[in-house]
C-alpha cells in the first residue's frame, strides 16, 4: 500500500515535472523564436535602411542633356537663338575678363568662353571662340586669335535629372552647399534638439500624444527629422501603431548607423515639398527651382522660410494653390527665425509683409520637358536591362532641340486658345499633341503632350490612341503606286456612289467630306482632296492585304484588321506611332528607327550604349517618290492648300490632313527634306471638337515650320523615275511647262502618251511660243 | 532540441547570410581594329546637288584619320555629326556604309549603301562604289539573287 502510494506520488511528481519541463521548453523555444524573428526583422529593417540610405546618398541621379548646339559657318542661326542657348547653359555676360562660362557681345559678334564638357566621344576642353552672326546666318567662326574654325560644339544644356529606378527628379545638394540660415531655420522649426537626440524625443512624443488626446485629433507632431526622413524614404502616410513602431525602429537604426550631418543631408534631399501633376518634388534643391526658379544658394530669407514651412504640409500650404495659408505659414516660420535670433526682428516684421515671390512657371533648365522625358525613359526601359539603368550617375545625351521644342509649345498654346475663341468653344476644352523629328535620321527634336507643356500628366503623344482617319490614305495610294503597270499618279479612279453590303447585312455608303461625288478623278487628285469613296474603291480593288503590307513596311507592328472601314482610318494610333509610319516616307522609303537618345555614358564617362544611325529600305525609292509627289499636291491644291498663305517656300512640303468621324480628331502630318511634324488636336472626352485636319492641326504645324531652319532642298528623283509635264485634264504629256500644267513623276516606261494641251490652248514648249508670237 | 527549432535557426542563419547582389561590370563597346588599307572616304566628284561645305570636308578628313588609326567608334560619331549638318550628302552615307562593313555589320552596310545611292543622283563614280560595296555585302550575307542583280547593274554601268 505504502509502496503504491509512494509510486503514485512519485509518478504524480514525475508527471508534474514533465509538464513543467515541457512548458519550460516551449517557453524557451518561444523566446528563442521571438528573438530570432525580432532579430530577423531588425536585420531586415537594417538592410532596408542601408539600401535606401546608401542608395540615395551615394547614388547620383541620371543627368539628361539636350542636343549640343554645334556652330559652323553658313549655319542658319539667329543671335536671339544663340542668346537663349547661352542662357540655358547658364553662361553670363562677362564683366571684365572672359572667364569660362561667360560671353561678350559686340557688333554682331559673340566672344564665348566655353566650359569643358564631356561628350560621348570624349572630353572636350574649355575653349574660347568668336562667332559672328549676320541676319540669320553664322558668317564666321574663329578662335580668339582670329584663326578660322570650321566647327564648334557647345556643351549640351542639362534638361533634367532622375533616378531611373523610380523616375523621380532630384537636385542633389551637399550639406555645405545649403545656406546655413536654411538649415538653422529648419532645425529651429522642426527639430531643435536634432544634434542631441538619439533619433527619438520621447518627451516630445508624450507631450504631443497628450495634446492630441485632449484635442481629439492630431495637432502636434513629435517626430524628429530622423523619423521624418524614414517616413519619406519608405513609408506611406499611414498612421497606424505598427507603422509608427517600424518608423521608430528604423529611426533608431539610422541614428546608430549614420552621423548627424549625413542624416541631415539625406533629409534635405528627400523631404517631400510639393507636387507638379504626377511629378513629386523631393528635396530643397528641386523645390527651390520649382517654386522660385533659382538655385538654393540664391534664396532670400523669406523664400527659405516658405520652403521650411512647406515641410509640415506641402499640399495644405501649397503657395500656388493656397497662397493665403502659405503666407501665414511662412510668417510663422519667420517668427521662429526672429525668436531664435536667426534674423533681426525688424527684418522679420518687414519680410512678413512681402509677397510670396513664387514664379508661375519654372525657368528653362530642370525637367522643363516632362513629355520628352517620358520618351527618354521609355527608350531607356526598352533598350537597356534593369541592371544597366539602375547604375548611378548615368549621363544621357538626347536629341531634344530646345529651340524647336519652344516653337512647338508656343504654337500649341497660342493656336488652341485662338481656336477656342474663334469657334466659341469652352476654354480649355481642346487638347493637342505634337512631335517633330529630323526627316532623314529620325531624331526626335520636340514632343508636346499637353496644351500646358509643363504639366506632367497623361502623355498624349506617347499614349493617346486615336483613329487616324484620312492619314491612312497615303498607304492605300502607295499600295497602288507599287503596281506601276496598273497605277500611276494620273490613273483615273472612280469617285461615284458606292454601296457595300457588310457581313452583318447592313449597307455601308461611304461619303466624301463635301457630301458630293466627283466621278472619274486622277489618282493624285483623289489623294489631294482626300476623297473617301475613291479611296475605298481603290483599296478594295487592291485588296486589304496590300494596304496592310504597306503599313507594315512603313513600320506598323500589327497587321490591319481586314474590314473596309479600315481604308478610312478606323485604326487607332498615338501621335508617336503616326510619326514612325510617316518617318519612312520622309526618309524616302527607308525605315529609320526613332531616336530620342544619342548616347549614354556611365558615371565614369565610358560609353554605355550608343544608338547608331540605322536605316532599312522598306519602300522602293521610286514608289516613295511618287507618293511624296501625291502628298505635294495635298499642299499645292488639296486639303492643306491654306498652308501656302501662311508659309513661304512650300514647294518642298508634303503633307496629309486627317479628320475623323464627326470631327472628333484633327490631324496633320507634314514634312520637307529636313523635318517631319505630326500634330493632333481633339478633346480628351472624345466629343466632337468641330475641327478638320486643316482647321485644327494644320495651323499649329504651320506655326512650327515657319520657324524651323529649313534648307528647302529638293532631292532629285531616284533612278528609274522620270518627271514630265502633264496636262491634268487629258492626262497626256506636254512638251514643257505652261499654264495649268503639272510636273509629275512616273516610273520609267509608264509616262503618259503625248498630246496634252495647255490651259491657254497651245501645246506648250517652243512651238507654242512661236505660235503665239505669230498669232 | 526539437527538430523544428533547429530548422528555424538554420533558416534564419541562411537568410542573414545572404549577401547583397553584386554590381556587374559593364562591357565596353569598342570595335575591333580594321585593315586600314582602303581609305574611308568614298571616291566622289562633287555632284550637282551636293556642294560639300568646308566644315563637312574637314569632318570627313577627321573621320578618315580616325578610321586609319583603328578608332572606328570615333570615325562613326564624326560621320554622324557631319550628317546632321548635311543630311543629304551621299558621300557621308557611303562612308558610313564602308565603316559598317569594317565593323562587321554587313546588313547595315548594305542598307546605308542603298541610302547613299538614293541620294547620289548622277554621281557615277559614287554609285559604282556603292554598288561594289552592295555586291560584297550581299555575297557575304549569302543573298545570291541580290548579288547577281547588283553585278548585272554594275555591268550595265560600264561605258
Amino acid at each position: 500500500m505504502a509502496k503504491q502510494r509512494k509510486r503514485r506520488s512519485s509518478k504524480k511528481k514525475a508527471r508534474q515535472s514533465t509538464w513543467r519541463g515541457i512548458l519550460l521548453r516551449w517557453l524557451l523555444a518561444f523566446v528563442i523564436l521571438a528573438l530570432l524573428i525580432g532579430g530577423f526583422a531588425l536585420a531586415y529593417l537594417d538592410r532596408q535602411v542601408v539600401e535606401r540610405f546608401e542608395g540615395a546618398r551615394w547614388s547620383l541621379p541620371a543627368k539628361v542633356y539636350a542636343r549640343p548646339l554645334e556652330l559652323y559657318p553658313g549655319q542658319t542661326l539667329t543671335r536671339e537663338a544663340l542668346r537663349r542657348e547661352l542662357e540655358r547653359l547658364g553662361y553670363r555676360a562677362a564683366q571684365e575678363r572672359l572667364a569660362a562660362g561667360t560671353y561678350q557681345y559686340a557688333n554682331n559678334s559673340f566672344a564665348i568662353h566655353q566650359r569643358p564638357a564631356r561628350f560621348w566621344d570624349g572630353e572636350q576642353p574649355a575653349q574660347a571662340f568668336r562667332v559672328t552672326i549676320v541676319g540669320e546666318r553664322v558668317e564666321r567662326l574663329a578662335d580668339l586669335n582670329g584663326k578660322r574654325l570650321d566647327l564648334v560644339r557647345m556643351p549640351p544644356p542639362m534638361i533634367g535629372s532622375f533616378y531611373p529606378s523610380h523616375g523621380e527628379d532630384r537636385v542633389l545638394v551637399k550639406l555645405d552647399e545649403v545656406p546655413p540660415l536654411l538649415v538653422d531655420t529648419l532645425l529651429a522649426v522642426e527639430d531643435r534638439a536634432f544634434y542631441e537626440h538619439f533619433g527619438l524625443r520621447p518627451a516630445a512624443i508624450l507631450r504631443a500624444a497628450l495634446v492630441n488626446l485632449r484635442a481629439g485629433r492630431t495637432v502636434q507632431g513629435g517626430s524628429t527629422l530622423t523619423q521624418q526622413l524614414v517616413k519619406n524614404f519608405f513609408l506611406s502616410n499611414e498612421r497606424t501603431i505598427s507603422r509608427k513602431l517600424v518608423e521608430v525602429l528604423m529611426a533608431l537604426i539610422v541614428e546608430w548607423r549614420y552621423d548627424k550631418n549625413d542624416i541631415l543631408e539625406a533629409y534635405l534631399n528627400e523631404v517631400y515639398l510639393g507636387q507638379a501633376g504626377a511629378r513629386a518634388i523631393h528635396g530643397f534643391g528641386l523645390a527651390s527651382e520649382f517654386y522660385f526658379n533659382r538655385p538654393l544658394a540664391e534664396l532670400n530669407p523669406e523664400q527659405m522660410a516658405l520652403l521650411v514651412g512647406l515641410v509640415k504640409g506641402p499640399s495644405y500650404y501649397s503657395p500656388r494653390r493656397n497662397p493665403e495659408r502659405a503666407t501665414d505659414r511662412r510668417n510663422v516660420v519667420l517668427g521662429v527665425m526672429g525668436s531664435q535670433d536667426l534674423l533681426a526682428e525688424e527684418r522679420v516684421s518687414l519680410l512678413k509683409s512681402s509677397p510670396l515671390g513664387i514664379t508661375s512657371a519654372p525657368r528653362s533648365g530642370r525637367s522643363l520637358y516632362p513629355a520628352f522625358m517620358d520618351l527618354v525613359k521609355e527608350q531607356l526601359r526598352r533598350d537597356y536591362s534593369e541592371a544597366d539603368i539602375r547604375e548611378a550617375g548615368l549621363k544621357i545625351f538626347t536629341t531634344l532641340d530646345p529651340e524647336v521644342q519652344g516653337r512647338v509649345e508656343q504654337a500649341v498654346t497660342t493656336r488652341l486658345q485662338q481656336l477656342e475663341r474663334q469657334r466659341g468653344l469652352p476654354g480649355g476644352s481642346l487638347q493637342a499633341a505634337a512631335v517633330v523629328t529630323t526627316a532623314e535620321s529620325a531624331e526626335v527634336l520636340a514632343v508636346v503632350a499637353d496644351r500646358d507643356p509643363r504639366y506632367q500628366g497623361f502623355n498624349r503623344a506617347l499614349n493617346a490612341k486615336r483613329p487616324i482617319g484620312s492619314l491612312i490614305k497615303p498607304a492605300v495610294y502607295l499600295a497602288a503606286l507599287r503596281q506601276p503597270q496598273q497605277f500611276n499618279l494620273l490613273t483615273l479612279l472612280d469617285d461615284s456612289p458606292l454601296a457595300l453590303e457588310q457581313r452583318n447585312g447592313e449597307v455601308w455608303r461611304p461619303q466624301n467630306y463635301d457630301r458630293e461625288y466627283h466621278g472619274q478623278v486622277p489618282l493624285y487628285q483623289a489623294l489631294a482632296h482626300s476623297y473617301n469613296v475613291a479611296t475605298v474603291r481603290l483599296g478594295l480593288r487592291l485588296g486589304l492585304g496590300q494596304v496592310s503590307e504597306v503599313m507594315q513596311d512603313l513600320g506598323l507592328e500589327a497587321a490591319l484588321p481586314a474590314n473596309p472601314a479600315m481604308l478610312l482610318g478606323t485604326l487607332e494610333l498615338t501621335p508617336l506611332q503616326v510619326t514612325r509610319l510617316y518617318q519612312t516616307l520622309a526618309a524616302n522609303g527607308f525605315r529609320t528607327p526613332q531616336r530620342s537618345i544619342r548616347a549614354v555614358l556611365d558615371a565614369r564617362g565610358e560609353p554605355l550604349q550608343r544608338y547608331p544611325l540605322q536605316v532599312q529600305q522598306r519602300i522602293d525609292p521610286a514608289a516613295a517618290y511618287l507618293i511624296q509627289a501625291g502628298m505635294r499636291q495635298v499642299v499645292e491644291e488639296g486639303t492643306a492648300r491654306s498652308l501656302k498663305q501662311r508659309l513661304a517656300h512650300t514647294a518642298t512640303i508634303r503633307g496629309k490632313t486627317g479628320t475623323t468621324n464627326d470631327l472628333r480628331d484633327s490631324w496633320f502630318v507634314g514634312f520637307d527634306s529636313d523635318f517631319l511634324g505630326v500634330v493632333w488636336v481633339g478633346r480628351d472626352d472624345n466629343q466632337p471638337a468641330g475641327l478638320t485636319g486643316s482647321s485644327g492641326a494644320l495651323p499649329i504645324w504651320t506655326d512650327v515650320f515657319a520657324h524651323l531652319p529649313r534648307r528647302h532642298a529638293t532631292l532629285p528623283p531616284p533612278s528609274g523615275v522620270n518627271e514630265v509635264w502633264v496636262d491634268p485634264h487629258s492626262g497626256k504629256r506636254l512638251d514643257g511647262p505652261c499654264e495649268g500644267a503639272l510636273h509629275l513623276p512616273f516610273i520609267a516606261g509608264t509616262e503618259p502618251p503625248p498630246g496634252g494641251r495647255c490651259a491657254s490652248g497651245g501645246g506648250a514648249g517652243i512651238m507654242n511660243f512661236l505660235e503665239n508670237l505669230f498669232n | 532540441m526539437p527538430r523544428h527549432i533547429l530548422l528555424l535557426i538554420a533558416l534564419a542563419g541562411a537568410l542573414t547570410a545572404c549577401s547583397t547582389p553584386q554590381r556587374m561590370d559593364m562591357p565596353s563597346t569598342t570595335a575591333g581594329t580594321p585593315s586600314t588599307e582602303a581609305p574611308l572616304s568614298a571616291p566622289s566628284r562633287p555632284s550637282a546637288t551636293t556642294d560639300t561645305s568646308p566644315t563637312v570636308l574637314a569632318m570627313m578628313q577627321r573621320a578618315d584619320q580616325a578610321y586609319r588609326e583603328g578608332r572606328l567608334d570615333v570615325a562613326e560619331m564624326t560621320l554622324e555629326r557631319a550628317l546632321r549638318i548635311e543630311p543629304h550628302n551621299p558621300v557621308l552615307w557611303s562612308n558610313l556604309a564602308s565603316l559598317r562593313m569594317q565593323q562587321g555589320r554587313v546588313a547595315d552596310a548594305a542598307e546605308l549603301a542603298l541610302k547613299s545611292n538614293r541620294l547620289a543622283a548622277d554621281d557615277r563614280r559614287l554609285r559604282r562604289h556603292n554598288l561594289q560595296l552592295l555586291h560584297e555585302a550581299y555575297t557575304q550575307l549569302g543573298r545570291a539573287t541580290k548579288a547577281e542583280a547588283v553585278a548585272r547593274e554594275l555591268q550595265q554601268m560600264r561605258p
